[in-house]
């Protein structure tokens, strides 16, 4: 199957004027860089890194979402009151050229970032409290001619750091809209993950593995040096049958 | 490697071929696999900084290539603008055992299509594979065996003609 696999591949190679225009446009763009007096230091490195990671927390907050206040009397000792609050546009993003591979929208400027950052408290051991339907991430699921929306949400959980990695665990739910109207609602059996992001995903209808797990792909939004890949979230087909009622209607 | 010091022309000439299979295996489409091939190559003067050495490199290119990839399937993907036909015959193959077998491999599903370029072709290992694609190993090896036997059931459904698996 290897040979057979490799030559196959073989046969394909990336045009010629493709490359050369490529080359050009490398060349131009390198030139540039090396005439830029912009100085880049490892500290600023370091900080747009943990930027990008530690807004990982907040690109699900979308519009009036607010963290529970720890003065809460139902909060314990080491939960944290965080207002993120940061309306319609809250969204990752610092600085670009640290971005490999993705595109954001809606910048956020640096200095907003620290003070973020100066509330989350990177890596130490407080929890954030998450009390409401958070939005994890929205698809939208083709079925026949319709098409419907699918989202993804924690209704309870903990948003905390562990050994650098984000890790949100809660209640899950998902709810599935036709238009406006929300027409089928289930919980899930999702416990937690280290990565989630609140951009669309595609949701990978081909793929139920054999022991009837549903694979969701998410894209990971955060990273320090290098893009992230999608990450995997499953839940069993039966759960998902059940959200998707939509498929009777 | 650093601005001053790497050779784009011998970079571009060494893996062109590899971030366009990629980006094509994974758009099925040449005129965005085109897109994100100089996409990928205008991002690596951009952070030739970061890469450390030759292998960090080949690694970084796939990565990139790979999400790039995913970023524009999923933007087009909610437009619904992106046909999903396969454009395949703008590549010559030289037998049709070997347009066949292309044929077959871009009909699985997208990672099934990654994880079979990345071991066979480029020759990664699983853990290899799991690290790009940040997956477990067990993942991996999942998608690889499950995309060996759906490649061979669609073969043998298909009546191919080439040598058995």
């Amino acid at each position: 199957m290897e040979k057979q696999i490799k030559d196959a591949f073989n046969e394909i190679h990336a045009p010629k004027d493709l490359i050369e225009d490529t080359k050009k446009k490398m060349h131009k763009l390198n030139e540039e860089g090396l005439h830029k007096t912009k100085p880049k230091t490892f500290h600023w490195k370091a900080v747009t890194g943990i930027a990008s990671i530690a807004a990982c927390a907040v690109i699900f907050i979308i519009g009036k979402q607010i963290f529970q206040n720890t003065n809460n009397d139902s909060a314990t000792p080491k939960q944290e009151v965080v207002d993120l609050t940061e309306g319609e546009n809250a969204f990752l993003g610092t600085d670009n050229d640290s971005m490999e591979g993705f595109e954001f929208e809606g910048t956020k400027e640096l200095s907003e970032w620290y003070q973020v950052l100066e509330d989350i408290k990177v890596n130490n051991e407080e929890r954030i409290i998450l009390d409401g339907n958070y939005v994890i991430f929205t698809t939208t699921y083709p079925k026949g001619e319709q098409e419907y929306r699918l989202d993804l949400l924690v209704e309870s959980g903990e948003l905390y750091w562990e050994n650098d990695q984000l890790i949100l665990q809660g209640d899950f739910k998902a709810e599935v809209y036709d238009g406006d109207e929300k027409i089928s609602e289930s919980g899930l059996n999702i416990s937690s993950s280290s990565q989630f992001t609140s951009n669309d995903c595609m949701l990978d209808m081909e793929d139920v593995n054999q022991d009837g797990l549903m694979d969701f792909l998410l894209e990971t939004s955060a990273y320090k040096e290098e893009p992230g890949l999608a990450s995997e979230w499953w839940y069993t087909l039966d759960e998902f049958n059940n959200v998707m009622k939509c498929e009777d209607k | 490697m650093n601005k001053n010091t790497f050779n784009i022309d011998e970079i571009v000439d060494k893996y062109a071929d590899m971030v366009y299979r990629i980006a094509l295996t994974q758009m099925k489409n040449v005129h965005d696999a085109q897109d994100i091939f100089q996409e990928v190559f205008l991002r690596l003067v951009k952070n030739i900084d970061s890469i450390q050495n030759e292998e960090h490199l080949k690694s970084w290119l796939i990565r990139v290539t790979l999400n790039c990839s995913k970023t524009n399937l999923m933007s087009a993907w909610r437009k619904h603008t992106q046909p999903l036909e396969e454009e395949q015959n703008e590549i010559v193959f030289e037998t049709k055992e070997q347009s066949d077998l292309y044929e077959h491999i871009q009909k699985l599903p997208k990672k099934y299509r990654t994880v079979l370029y990345l071991f066979y072709y480029e020759e990664l290992s699983i853990k290899e594979i799991s690290q790009i694609t940040e997956q477990k190993e067990t993942t991996v090896k999942s998608q690889l065996s499950r995309a060996r036997g759906m490649l061979k059931n669609e073969l043998e459904s298909s009546g191919w003609q080439g040598s058995n698996f």
